[in-house]
């Protein structure tokens, strides 16, 4: 049997793979809004003077990062819904995984973002008479905000290529689509080939967006 | 508890430690409204300590300064619940208002204009609208021969104009008091003097300053009193003209390098 790349196959189920795409971006995005929301508090949390603050931060972080995203889908969607303690849909529970995990990555980010504000700058605002808040607010967040876009875009990516997995609790997305229908029409290799580059694309098309960002964000600062 | 003194600052016993080491022994200085008071020493003497305990930027760890009749201390920060030395903490933030401070490194905003560098401070603090601020902005930026450049980003300015525009955002606040930390120091030989000439017009105006500088042209010259530190303490003070015979051998090693330099 002559192999052949049969681009029929992925041309007559485009529709199908493009929904399921805009789902694993719906997805992907929402998770990374979770994840970019409960990044900073913890953040703060972490720096905190008191140890109420930080020790739950630190641990919340640790176990964010250390435990393995299939486990989180699994244990949101499955053992919870079992356990009679809540039952989500597979997107809220995808949402979810994906926030909780990323949300770990992204106080890292802002925390690394905030330290590569020089003292100097906290000090300036303090000796205008802003309090601790609106220092950080107006003078340290600002700054911090445009280094933390480009690790922040790999934290998204990461999101967006952990979303694949959420085809195992069902959630029809792009991989879900695709890997129906490689299975349906025998042609897993046009299909899992189609989805890679869709995913690929959607890595750059967001990559442009963050550089953009980061561009109209480093206003009147050289790099 | 009543602060006993006519002087517009006074420190009493005031420390600051880093963990062990200690960077300023127990210290006590008062400040006249008006004066014009440098500190001089050499690097790590404790001058800079010094005057970041004025405005709790770096606060003390032990003492008490009173500033225009009322008495301020370090706040204690809770363990567990840091919030608890909230009350303290915004009267500090209120104190620093009226005291403005001038740095080493600018500490100019790089992500604000010129103009809005100078404005942030009128309206989170003083309650100006931004229309009032800007204006009353532009006008403290042409004080210091900084107003066309309102709009600029301070990136685009050399160190002697970002030292103007944090000169001027200092004294947008109306301060009572202005700390210089070495503002010249990080400067290009030709652009100290066009800063020092503000900071000369501004004594000559009358404002009360303590500066912290190496430049001693300008300490004998504009100073109504000079303090030598080293290691974390207050050698010796005096007129400028008693600086020219200085009682200790310490400064007078120190007077004699940076002479030699």
């Amino acid at each position: 049997m002559v192999f052949a790349f049969d681009t029929n196959v992925i041309s007559d189920n485009s529709g199908e793979l493009l929904d399921g795409l805009l789902l694993t971006v719906e997805v992907a995005a929402l998770g990374f809004a979770i994840a970019a929301l409960l990044g900073l508090p913890l953040a703060l949390a972490g720096q905190s003077r008191s140890p109420l603050l930080r020790v739950p931060a630190t641990l919340w972080v640790g176990l964010a990062r250390g435990v393995p995203l299939l486990i989180v889908i699994f244990w949101l969607y499955y053992a919870a819904a079992q356990e009679g303690l809540f039952s989500l849909t597979a997107f809220v529970a995808g949402a979810l995984s994906l926030g909780l995990t990323g949300s770990g990555y992204m106080s890292e980010i802002y925390r690394t973002a905030f330290s590569a504000v020089p003292s100097g700058q906290r000090e300036g605002a303090a000796a205008i008479g802003l309090s601790r808040f609106q220092a950080f607010r107006l003078i340290v967040f600002p700054q911090a905000l445009r280094t933390a876009i480009p690790p922040g875009m790999n934290v998204f990516v990461m999101l967006l290529k952990g979303a694949t997995l959420l085809s195992v609790i069902g959630l029809a997305d792009m991989f879900y689509t695709a890997k129906l229908v490689a299975v349906n029409e025998f042609k897993p290799f046009e299909l899992y080939t189609a989805a890679a580059v869709l995913v690929i694309a959607v890595t750059l098309i967001a990559a442009l967006a963050a550089g953009i960002a980061e561009r109209r964000l480093s206003k009147g600062v050289r790099r | 508890m009543a602060a006993a003194t006519s002087s517009l600052l006074e420190l009493r016993q005031v420390t600051k430690q880093f963990g062990e080491t200690t960077v300023l022994h127990p210290t006590d200085l008062q400040v006249e409204r008006g004066e014009v008071v440098c500190v001089i020493g050499p690097s790590g003497s404790g001058k800079s300590t010094l005057l970041r305990c004025v405005n709790f930027i770096a606060p003390p760890t032990t003492g008490a300064i009173v500033f225009d009749g009322k008495e301020y201390h370090p706040p204690k920060h809770h363990r567990w619940i840091p919030a608890l030395g909230m009350s303290e903490e915004q009267r500090l933030t209120r104190l620093r208002t009226e005291i403005g401070m001038v740095f080493q490194q600018f500490n100019v905003f790089p992500h604000l204009t010129v103009r809005e560098n100078v404005a942030l401070g009128l309206r989170k603090t003083c309650g100006y609208g931004k229309k009032a601020a800007d204006e009353r902005a532009v006008e403290e930026l042409a004080k210091v021969g900084m107003a066309e450049k309102a709009a600029a980003y301070p990136e685009q300015l050399s160190g002697g104009q970002k030292q103007r525009v944090a000169i001027a955002r200092a004294l947008a606040l109306e301060p009572k008091l202005m700390l210089f930390d070495e503002a010249t120091s990080a400067l290009d030989p030709e652009l100290v003097g066009g800063v020092l000439q503000i900071m000369r017009d501004l004594a000559d105006g009358g404002m009360t300053m303590m500066v912290v500088t190496h430049e001693m042209r300008f300490a004998m010259d504009v100073a109504d009193r000079v303090i030598f530190m080293d290691r974390g303490g207050i050698v010796e003070e005096g007129t400028p003209e008693q600086f020219k015979a200085p009682q200790h051998e310490r400064t007078r090693a120190f007077l004699q390098s940076i002479n030699r330099g």
